[in-house]
């Protein structure tokens, strides 16, 4: 393969993200095999993390090694809001010892369990920019098939600021680093919904409020206090930053329950919640823990309109 | 076993109850005091008032302990009266705590390790307990962060707080209730006067029903807050546990066990 970008990713190199549409598998390969051995031709480590049938045929190519290390993505792939807390993990290896690293991620597209989802998935890869703007170089590949959905390409190309085509890879012209991420308007409640409006004090009312939505759907145990704690940490937010007050409205739609949470507050840093604190840092893992509990996460929040959070919670079969 | 409950009248105390009361205006010392000493009377208990010397003459008086004058602290204070109450052939000890309002911003502090030392003492010894609070008088907030230490309510309206920890076994301290962003500060408080005093605290969570990202901070921070400190919490559910880790905080700087 040839690069019209240097195949050195070395250190201060920054970021690189790079949209690798293709069609069918064999075009898959050629491109993710042709960015391995350009990485391990300049001694750069690879992570990949794909869905389980392309790192099969990926493995029948090039073996797990060192360099090259197949990751588990099956607690990630569905749930867009943990994937840069994953890529930091998988990352940290590398990283740790000094060793430039690439990175083939592709999310499994025609698996998405619904539009919040896919939506959801583009904006995680809009928001990779920004998460690794000032951290260690490294160069991210994202094969996207357009056998299964040209339509969205154009939504992808303006999450990314390279495009690889014909073996080459060139600025992708869809790509504006001061363009806001343009969202798909939210879906209305599905009929009929709850709205409950809570402020201090009404904590354990709230929760009352999801319990008894929660079973009626046959939602309880772990997963009940999941959500219970998820829903906590989105209201606490409402409380002491969001205006002091809030309201929930809960409802169910294809097998999953939707909690909706709205205040008047403004969520300014579009990545909150997405990196993975460390023991020392003071505050900050609310929407961190929200994420990682619940099944799909949707934030918009605008300044003058306010913020709404919506929790998603697959329902039992 | 001792169990948290909420009494609507104090007739309703039993020996080794560690009782919370919130005085309304109306409420007199004296009468209180009277009542108090009478039910201690029927039951065979010696009874003491802790609190400022009432006036000259007072019925009362040779029961009080003040403690501006104690040679020692409340807690050996009480200790002796227990001693001497079961070598004087009274059935328990009764105590009276009156509590007055006090400013200092230390109060806080002092307030919290002298309840928690109650708390251990009737839980050990057995002696009734009864920390009489003027609502009136006291800071709101530094009233909630005592009524968490007291396993039982008394008041014209009881009610629990969201979360209580007390005294259960030689070593352990239940925590049950909720602990969110709204008690987060006092758990974490009751914690450090706890860890002030021992290396290792273990909370026993059977019946902690809730536990958010404040209040994991709060116990991260206590557990560091001093060296060569240990918090062992017994009796957690998968989703505590699973927070912990989520929340970056199982690991060797943070001495937090959590168990099952």
């Amino acid at each position: 393969m040839t690069s019209s970008a240097p195949s050195s990713n070395a250190p201060g190199a920054g970021y690189r993200h790079e949209l690798y549409p293709y069609s069918g598998r064999d075009a898959f390969v050629e491109g993710a095999l042709s960015f391995i051995h350009d990485a391990l031709a300049g001694g750069e480590a690879v992570v990949v993390a794909v869905p389980q049938d392309k790192a099969s045929l990926l493995r029948a190519e090039i073996r797990d090694e060192d360099a090259v290390r197949y990751v588990d993505t099956a607690g990630v792939a569905h749930h867009p809001g943990r994937l840069i807390g994953a890529w930091q993990e998988w990352l940290e290896e590398y990283a740790s010892q000094g060793r430039p690293v690439r990175g083939i991620g592709e999310s499994p597209w025609d698996e998405v369990r619904s539009p919040a989802e896919a939506e959801e998935l583009r904006y995680h890869e809009w928001l990779l920019n920004k998460a690794f703007a000032r951290g260690p170089a490294w160069w991210l590949l994202c094969p996207y098939d357009i056998a299964h959905d040209k339509a969205s390409l154009a939504e992808m190309a303006r999450c990314h600021p390279e495009l690889r085509q014909d073996g080459r890879t060139m600025p992708c012209a869809d790509y504006d680093p001061q363009a806001p991420y343009r969202f798909t308007p939210l879906t209305d409640p599905c009929d009929p919904y709850e709205e409950f409006a809570y402020s201090r004090g009404d904590l354990p009312a709230l929760r009352e409020k999801i319990a008894a939505c929660a079973e009626r759907h046959g939602l309880t145990g772990r997963r009940l206090r999941e959500l219970h704690l998820a829903a906590t940490e989105v209201a606490t937010n409402s409380i002491r930053h969001g205006g002091g007050h809030g309201v929930l409205r809960t409802w169910s739609e294809e097998r999953r329950l939707v909690c909706e949470f709205r205040d008047a507050g403004y969520i300014e840093d579009p990545l909150v919640g997405r990196r993975r604190p460390d023991a020392r840092q003071v505050g900050g893992r609310g929407l961190w823990l929200v994420h990682q509990l619940c099944d799909l996460v949707e934030i918009r929040s605008v300044p003058d309109e306010g913020t709404r959070v919506r929790l998603h919670t697959e329902l039992p079969e | 076993m001792r169990a948290p409950r909420t009494l609507a009248t104090l007739d309703e105390v039993d020996t080794g109850d560690h009782v919370c009361q919130v005085l309304d205006r109306t409420d007199h010392v004296i009468d209180r005091s009277r009542s108090f000493v009478a039910d201690g009377a029927l039951y065979g208990d010696k009874v003491v008032i802790v609190g400022p010397p009432l006036e000259a003459g007072s019925e009362f008086a040779q029961l009080v302990l003040d403690p501006a004058r104690l040679d020692g602290s409340l807690l050996a204070a009480v200790r002796r009266e227990a001693a001497n109450a079961d070598r004087e052939g009274f059935r328990s000890l009764r105590v009276l705590h009156h509590v007055g309002p006090d400013c200092r911003p230390e109060r806080t502090k002092e307030l919290l390790r002298s309840e928690l030392d109650l708390e251990e003492f009737a839980a050990d010894t057995g002696a009734l307990v009864v920390c009489a609070y003027s609502g009136a008088d006291q800071d709101p907030s530094l009233l909630e962060q005592i009524r968490c230490v007291h396993p039982h309510s008394l008041g014209s309206r009881p009610t629990a707080p969201a979360f209580q920890v007390y005294r259960t076994g030689k070593e352990g301290w239940t925590v049950n209730g909720i602990v969110d962003s709204e008690g987060a500060v006092a758990f974490g408080s009751i914690l450090c006067a706890l860890l002030a005093q021992k290396a290792t605290v273990r909370l026993l969570c059977h019946a902690l029903q809730f536990f958010d990202a404040a209040g994991m901070s709060a116990l991260a921070d206590a557990a560091r807050h001093l060296p060569d400190r240990k918090v062992v919490l017994e009796g957690t559910n998968d989703t505590v546990r699973l927070t912990w880790q989520l929340s970056g905080f199982a690991v060797p700087e943070i001495p937090v066990v959590m168990a099952p």
